[in-house]
């Protein structure tokens, strides 16, 4: 081959080599691998590659419990992807301190983030002073319920005043249906009984100083709030045995009317509409009461977002990527496949069914925290969901266990 | 002589009392794998309305379809059996070389050796989770398949020559003197004499290697980031959502799953019993 020849060769190989180049990789790590959740998310990605036909998705899902060991391998091990879905709380705040993710506060303020974003919701994306989460999609937590066994007890307006609560569990109990169900089989579902009690009752200033460590558990604050907590255990309005049950049996009880509300998050209404149940007929929403009526009422549940990693090959492609996500279209089509509130206030509320629509007004009337295990540590929250097991099954202990906690916050927090 | 009177005639009280004993044993055992196949023939309604412990309404392949479809269940397996196949060999063949080296050819040092090898029984593979990962990643060998069985066949030596050198033990060395006497070399007294004789301790290694390797869930979880990659174990997990539940297609994926083992034990379980006790009080 003559040298002319082979020079022609290289050319139009390194021609071939910048076409390919010219497409982009954006590389995506996230937790929605069930079939919806991952079909879902293959629609976004349909749009973005769309929109911008020199980008290209590569697209990773993981089971959400396998993937929280998966990412923190990729990120200590220098080969993250160039973004991942994240809890916004405690979690994100960990890779944080470890200086492993890019601060994201710049492409908040160039995109005004601030004004599709709900106030009540910046302040999961803040840490240490900067954005480091972008979020997607928004669950809160509060009362579902079976207004077929609400009516049948005579309860036709739903409680906003822990009196009026107390009433309506009585008249429930007395009609012959256990007003609360609870599956704490897996420890969190009871948690957000603690995230209430404290927040309606010492405030959610309290709550977030509790969260970091600055409180100790065995405060008189959190045992008031344990009081409401155990007065109800006591007074025989859950379903016996919660610990024996998932939170999915609690919601199954909740449908089949052998109890007549249960404190979960919005993607139970997911879980319902697969049985098949119907929004507002089979099952509707009301907010935790107030206890005390001094406290700023606060909304508690979980944030999905984005996370950016310090090291990712591609940011530029990621932050268009998460940019795409945040669209309206993006965020209804997001939203009604996995039964979440949407995180932009800017969606077509008609999206949502009545019972979501109350949730979605719900979190824009007041601040939110998040919940418990997302809100402060992962070996004190260990400990704290232990101690919700405990309290479940014999309340009668609450201050030996609060001591307990508190010896492990104690370590925790190296106070 | 009355014991072997008595031996002769036993009593029928005592059978039936074991019989029945037994009877309930089995059940109880098989209680979670009765659960799995009537999960994987309900819809995830049914089950949230009657629970798993009824029978189904209707015999709905339903699930396994959607395993298969949409879950990719047959790409799991194939990916299992890229994995599991040439790391059982490997390891078998390599803990056969080793344990027979350690016990009919001793030298200078092979007891210490022995120690060492065994030692990676104790070595927690979690520790090695971020070296190992970067190892690979520098290599070149992430999101692949390799990876894993790279890492299966070293994590298998240890068990593997362990039994192996157990099991060589038991054989007489005048097998290995005839063999030289008659102008055999030490290969083919290797695969000619020793390894006939020890059909029931490769079926241990067979069946346990290619259990452990098949079910493991750690290594592919973070190893592999692809979904073309996955292996069974990890498909069967990430069908669940963060707050969802597919408990019926999961079931159906795990019966799945669970065919291959089930047949490999089924296949070499006269070998199993045998060998297990060869390879454990040997020493």
């Amino acid at each position: 081959m003559s040298i002319k020849k082979l020079l022609l060769v290289l050319a139009l190989l390194l021609v071939g080599v910048t076409v390919v180049a010219a497409q982009q990789e954006v590389s995506i790590v996230h937790y929605y691998s069930s079939d919806l959740g991952s079909a879902t998310m293959a629609k976004l990605f349909d749009g973005f590659t769309a929109a911008n036909p020199d980008m290209k998705v590569v697209d990773n899902s993981a089971g959400h419990e396998d993937f929280k060991t998966q990412i923190l391998v990729t990120i200590a091990g220098n080969n993250p992807p160039d973004l991942f879905s994240y809890w916004a709380g405690a979690r994100t705040q960990f890779i944080v301190e470890a200086d492993r993710l890019m601060p994201l506060t710049d492409f908040w303020s160039d995109n005004d983030l601030d004004s599709i974003i709900p106030a009540g919701v910046k302040p999961a994306s803040i840490y240490n002073g900067d954005v480091y989460n972008i979020p997607m999609n928004v669950h809160i937590v509060g009362f579902f319920y079976n207004p077929k066994v609400m009516a049948a007890a005579g309860v036709t307006s739903m409680p906003t005043t822990w009196d009026e609560f107390l009433a309506a569990c009585e008249a429930i109990k007395a009609s012959g249906v256990a007003p609360i169900a609870l599956g704490s089989m897996n420890r969190w579902p009871a948690q957000y009984w603690l995230d209430y009690t404290v927040s309606r009752t010492a405030g959610p200033e309290f709550r977030q100083q509790l969260m970091a460590g600055e409180v100790a558990y065995n405060s008189p604050e959190v045992a008031t709030a344990l009081e409401a907590w155990k007065q109800l255990v006591d007074a025989g309005y859950f379903v016996a045995d919660a610990n024996a049950y998932d939170w999915t049996d609690a919601a199954d009880q909740v449908a089949n009317g052998e109890a007549a509300m249960t404190l979960m998050g919005t993607w139970i209404t997911g879980y319902w509409d697969g049985n098949g149940l119907k929004p507002i007929d089979d099952y509707d929403f009301f907010p935790f009461p107030a206890i005390n009526p001094d406290v700023p009422m606060v909304v508690h549940g979980s944030v999905d977002g984005w996370a950016v990693p310090a090291s990712a090959a591609n940011p530029d492609g990621a932050k268009a990527l998460i940019m795409h996500m945040l669209s309206p279209d993006a965020q209804a089509t997001w939203a009604v496949g996995q039964g979440a509130l949407a995180a932009v206030s800017n969606v077509d509320p008609s999206i949502y069914s009545p019972v979501m629509k109350k949730a979605a007004d719900y979190l824009g009337s007041v601040a939110f925290l998040s919940g418990y295990d997302l809100s402060t540590t992962p070996p004190m929250a260990d400990a704290g969901l232990n101690m919700f097991a405990q309290f479940m099954n014999d309340p009668s202990g609450y201050m030996a266990y609060l001591d307990e906690v508190e010896v492990v916050a104690v370590d925790v927090f190296k106070k | 002589m009355t014991n072997t009177t008595e031996r002769r005639t036993p009593s029928y009280r005592m059978a039936i009392f074991f019989y029945a004993f037994m009877t309930v044993l089995v059940l109880l055992y098989s209680l979670p794998s009765i659960g799995v196949l009537l999960a994987s023939l309900k819809s995830t309604a049914e089950i949230s309305e009657v629970g798993v412990w009824t029978l189904p309404r209707s015999f709905d392949l339903t699930n396994y379809s959607e395993a298969w479809n949409g879950g990719s269940a047959g790409l799991y397996i194939r990916n299992s059996f890229f994995v599991t196949l040439p790391a059982t060999i490997l390891s078998i063949s390599l803990g056969v070389l080793a344990g027979y080296t350690l016990c009919k050819l001793p030298f200078r040092g092979s007891n210490a050796l022995f120690v060492f090898f065994v030692a990676g029984l104790f070595f927690p593979p979690q520790i090695a989770l971020i070296p190992l990962f970067r190892l690979f990643n520098d290599l070149g060998l992430y999101d692949t398949l390799w990876a894993l069985i790279l890492i299966h066949v070293a994590f298998g030596i240890p068990i593997c020559t362990l039994i192996m050198k157990n099991f060589f033990s038991a054989v007489p060395t005048a097998i290995r003197e005839a063999g030289i006497i008659d102008g055999a070399n030490e290969w083919q007294i290797l695969t000619k004499l020793m390894l006939p004789l020890s059909l029931p301790a490769l079926a241990v290694l067979a069946t346990l290697q290619f259990t452990w390797i098949w079910n493991d869930f750690l290594w592919p979880v973070i190893l592999i980031r692809s979904n073309e990659m996955r292996t069974v174990m990890v498909g069967l997990a990430s069908m669940k959502g963060q707050y969802s539940v597919a408990y019926g297609v999961q079931s159906a994926m795990a019966v799945y799953a669970s065919i291959p083992t089930l047949l490999v034990f089924v296949f070499f379980q006269r070998y199993f019993i045998r060998g297990l006790t060869f390879g454990s009080v040997k020493g």
